[in-house]
């Protein structure tokens, strides 16, 4: 008697598992971030169900939402950006941090890498005409490449001046 | 009391055998250094530095300017329309035309006329007087790239524009391998066999450990502007007599008895060498002469003359070869660059300068080449008082042998937007960090076989020696 309630018990816990990754059914490695698809067509070895469909553009990131809203402050859009960069790195450990300036960046950030991981949508109303990210007072952020893992960014601040002494200063 | 004695076996028996013929070498080590600093410091010996060091000695000083120094507020087009274009695309940094120090290269010409910036009289004056070259627009490649191939992303070295990463591929000099040595530490370990002693390493920094000297072999040897740096206390140099002496042996004996666990015995070792050394080095260094050629106050310029001092007692140590790694940071400007930039290198102009003429003193000039090398170039197109971090670089290499008064390599188009402007006058390097440090390895001596020693990827580069040396 008491074999089969264990097994019993053993049999739910199995079913219970199963039902709770049928209803998610999503790829753990996406994390919060959005990818563009991830197979070519040559590779892809099921046939196309929706080719009348045009692919589905990639999600908006949630790590960005709240950057710049009125709710925040200049510290926490700092924490934002700086999260933006780890995340970035944490899915391309042999690259490190984006290289470039801003907009280089930026871009990279916005899925112009080769997993097409978008962590910020490229419409993101803090990334300016010229494609650079912008603090509150729209000036863009500096970037300061410390290291291929430390990045410094810097807001200019009120005055909308960079190296000024209202700048404010993430430091990882 | 009577301290018992273990019973020996015969792994004991082995190991303290093995220890006491490791001492005994030492042992005699020391003896030959004691009769080496006899020999130096005897009367009978003429104080004459110059004739101290041996014919076939060679240095190599490598004069790292940390933080990416902006060469093109160093170098700067100087003739009318040159100029004109470049206080175009250099805003607010741009120099003043009246206080620019006109140079005329021997044979580089690209069209345009070059002046150095007003705070490098010095640098002027050693590059009319041949003793300086500069090495245009060079920078880390991992192969020959180009503008496409940039924009590509192919082949290009890991974290370009990031300081930590560019040091060190520029000390490496294998950008798209992880670090493991630094190409002065592979030299080192190349040419150290040429040194009749190398109790004190032939690698010898004045701005601490860096990556440049880091070898298999050879291991580099920190000391200050002031000279060696002794452990508190224990060297019998520094402290006072009598009392300093009974703790200093008393620390020798401690790090000398015999150690059961493997890594006290190590770190004893390494104690004891380490202030042996120290008391090694800083007895010879006292006999080195007063130099007569006066260094600027400047913290450079100190290091520089602890250089020189070193190169003076080179026989003394057994050495015919040395490289030495001096630092001067302070060149990422981002901001406040015009207040900046000036004294800065008005405080390198000064120091090279003095230090070459305590070399010309010494009557070594012709075997000792100093070099600079930096992070990166930095943006021509200026940001906020500053510059950005960049890629291709001007550098210079001055001594007795160097081909100077002229510039090698190719200058940058210096027209933002153009086909070697990566971004926002971000310098396409024209030649390697390669084919530079293969050109000063093959005077240092390594052979066109052994470059790839030091140098693995220099096959990779049309020109293993830019003919500046």
């Amino acid at each position: 008697m008491k074999r089969l309630v264990i097994v019993t018990a053993f049999l739910v816990v199995v079913f219970l598992a199963w039902q709770f990754w049928s209803a998610d059914g999503s790829n753990p490695e996406t994390n919060t971030a959005s990818r563009g698809p991830q197979h070519s067509e040559a590779s892809d070895p099921q046939p196309k169900t929706q080719n009348s469909k045009p692919p589905a553009p990639p999600e908006p990131s949630e790590i960005a939402d709240a950057l710049n809203t009125p709710s925040g402050d200049i510290r926490a859009d700092l924490r934002i950006v700086n999260e933006l960069i780890t995340t970035f790195r944490t899915n391309f450990p042999h690259d490190g941090n984006p290289v470039g300036d801003n907009a280089k960046i930026t871009a990279t950030l916005a899925g112009k890498n080769r997993l097409q991981l978008a962590l910020i949508a490229p419409n993101h109303p803090a990334i300016n005409r010229a494609g650079e990210l912008c603090d509150r007072w729209g000036t863009p952020f500096f970037f300061h490449a410390e290291s291929g893992t430390r990045m410094e960014i810097r807001s200019a601040g009120p005055d909308q001046k960079l190296f000024t002494t209202d700048d404010v200063i993430f430091a990882p | 009391m009577i301290p018992q004695t273990p019973d020996l076996s015969r792994r004991a028996f082995v190991r303290q055998a093995c220890c006491a013929a490791v001492g005994t070498t030492g042992l005699l080590s020391a003896l030959g250094q004691l009769r080496m600093i006899g020999a130096v410091a005897g009367d009978s010996l003429p104080r004459n530095t110059a004739a101290a060091v041996p014919a076939d000695y060679k240095a190599l000083v490598c004069l790292f300017l940390q933080g990416g120094i902006d060469s093109t507020s160093l170098l700067i087009p100087s003739d009318p329309s040159s100029f004109s274009a470049y206080s175009t695309a250099r805003a607010d940094l741009a120099v003043s035309p009246a206080g620019l120090l006109p140079i005329s290269p021997r044979s580089y010409s690209d069209g345009r006329n070059y002046s150095l910036h007003p705070s490098a009289p010095h640098l002027q004056s050693l590059f009319a007087a041949q003793k300086l070259a500069i090495l245009a627009n060079v920078g880390t490649l991992v192969r020959p790239t180009t503008l496409a191939q940039y924009q590509a992303g192919t082949n290009l070295p890991p974290q370009l524009f990031s300081h930590s990463d560019q040091a060190l591929q520029w000390q490496s000099s294998i950008p798209d391998q992880p670090f493991d040595t630094g190409w002065g530490g592979r030299l080192a370990d190349l040419v150290d066999a040429q040194n009749s002693n190398n109790q004190i390493s032939m690698s010898i920094t004045l701005n601490g450990a860096n990556s440049f000297q880091r070898g298999s072999a050879v291991t580099q040897y920190a000391i200050n502007s002031s000279g060696v740096s002794s452990l508190s206390n224990t060297g019998s140099l520094s402290a006072t007599p009598g009392v300093s002496t009974a703790r200093s042996n008393g620390i020798r004996s401690l790090m000398r008895s015999t150690q059961e666990n493997a890594l006290a015995a190590a770190f004893g070792g390494i104690t004891k060498a380490s202030i042996d050394d120290g008391d090694l080095l800083g007895t010879v260094l006292r006999t080195a002469p007063a130099l007569t050629t006066t260094f600027p106050g400047t913290g450079t310029a100190a290091r520089l003359s602890m250089v020189a001092k070193l190169i003076s007692i080179s026989q003394a140590l057994g050495l015919k070869r040395q490289i030495f790694f001096v630092q001067l940071g302070g060149w990422d400007m981002h901001g406040s660059q015009n207040s900046a930039y000036g004294p800065l290198l008005a405080e390198l102009s000064g120091a090279m300068n003095a230090f070459y003429n305590a070399t010309v003193e010494l009557g070594v000039a012709n075997q000792v080449t100093t070099f600079t090398a930096s992070d990166f170039g930095r943006t021509y197109v200026p940001n906020a008082g500053g510059t950005d971090h960049g890629w291709g670089n001007h550098q210079l290499i001055m001594g007795g042998t160097v081909r100077g008064g002229d510039i090698y390599g190719q200058m940058p188009s210096l027209a933002v937007g153009g086909n070697d402007d990566t971004g926002r006058g971000r310098w396409l390097p024209s030649t390697s960090v390669d084919e530079y440090n293969a050109t000063l390895a093959t005077w240092f001596g390594v052979s066109a076989g052994n470059l790839s020693t030091v140098l693995p990827n220099i096959d990779r580069f049309a020109k293993p020696n830019l003919g500046f040396l």
